[in-house]
């Protein structure tokens, strides 16, 4: 199992550790990735969750902060977006261009400390993959407290 | 008043903490081991399951060519293979791409140190409950699951290395490892 040595891994190593050295510049990224909809038949998938906003000393929440990136090729009509509910606001945004480097509008709900709901859809049937960024930000724009959960995805 | 009031926020904390405990992935961590599961090398071979690596703490990391945080975790993982390998962990990146030459052109370009396995049916990922990705199992020496990680963010490195080390310090449980 053990990949080859060398040259090779020094460059590895040198990459691995430029990207530490932009991991650190960028230590409280929230991002992480899947795959909606896997075989490609269903434009009813949907991923349901919540990411939760609190103070983790950096302050008191003042709003969530979340944008989507689909790294699928692009297919026409197919596009995914991301909603943020929290009480009676809502906002929605969408990659308009798939399987480039950019992501999204960000969306952004003022709701302060508490629970965000979040909903990752698609408009047609076609499996994609997608990440999403979100951070919970302070009044001041300072990130703060974040934890995310899933209730479904299907 | 005020008591109903902070039963009720308790209740709603405690509801909300069982759903953040997803189903999918919550029975596993504890004393659970991992699914069997039918992985094979980049070039193809059928790999042992988890039980040949009894003995060993094992870091499990699903992840894909295509997603960003995944190859974020990267270095971490390098480091700990190197910090830890000869006191035995042991680190396994799944791979999670459609097209396994996705895969295979990535580790041309980024050569790694650890050991990387197909799931090219998707099938162990699916038992083991793997939903997003980078989804992180670390099992212990006695062969059971002991934490579930999800995403990656380099403030959350620290913690994770803590935790191996202190599972590299365990001692094996006669009678579990057999």
């Amino acid at each position: 199992m053990k990949q080859q040595l060398g040259r090779k891994e020094l460059i590895s190593r040198f990459i691995a550790a430029a990207t530490l050295f932009g991991l650190v510049q960028s230590g409280y990224t929230h991002d992480v990735a899947a795959t909606m909809d896997p075989a490609g038949n269903s434009a009813i998938f949907t991923g349901y969750g919540f990411v939760t906003c609190f103070d983790d000393g950096n302050g008191s929440a003042d709003k969530l902060v979340a944008s989507v990136r689909d790294h699928s090729p692009p297919v026409p009509g197919l596009l995914v977006n991301l909603q943020i509910l929290k009480g009676s606001r809502a906002m929605s945004t969408t990659d308009s261009v798939s399987g480039d480097e950019a992501s999204s509008p960000a969306a952004t709900i003022n709701g302060g400390n508490g629970v965000y709901f979040i909903l990752v859809n698609k408009t047609a049937p076609g499996a994609r993959n997608f990440s999403i960024q979100y951070h919970c930000m302070t009044a001041n724009d300072v990130h703060t407290g974040t934890d995310i959960g899933v209730y479904q995805f299907e | 008043m005020k008591i109903f009031n902070r039963l009720y926020g308790l209740t709603f904390a405690v509801v909300l903490t069982c759903f953040a405990v997803s189903p999918s992935f919550a029975h596993l961590e504890g004393d659970v081991p991992p699914p069997q599961c039918k992985l094979t090398t980049l070039d193809g071979k059928k790999i042992e399951d988890w039980s040949a690596l009894k003995g060993e703490v094992v870091y499990v990391d699903f992840w894909a060519s295509w997603c960003p945080p995944c190859i974020k975790s990267f270095p971490f993982m390098t480091q700990l293979t190197d910090d830890f390998k000869e006191k035995g962990l042991h680190v396994i990146g799944v791979n999670l791409d459609e097209n396994s030459q996705d895969a295979i052109d990535f580790l041309k370009q980024y050569p790694v140190n650890f050991s990387v396995l197909m799931d090219e049916t998707k099938q162990c990922a699916h038992d083991f409950g793997v939903i997003a990705m980078p989804s992180t199992y670390i099992i212990d020496k006695n062969g059971f699951v002991r934490h579930i990680h999800r995403g990656f963010r380099a403030g959350e490195a620290e913690e994770l290395r803590h935790l191996i080390e202190q599972l590299l310090a365990e001692n094996i449980t006669l009678g579990k490892a057999d």
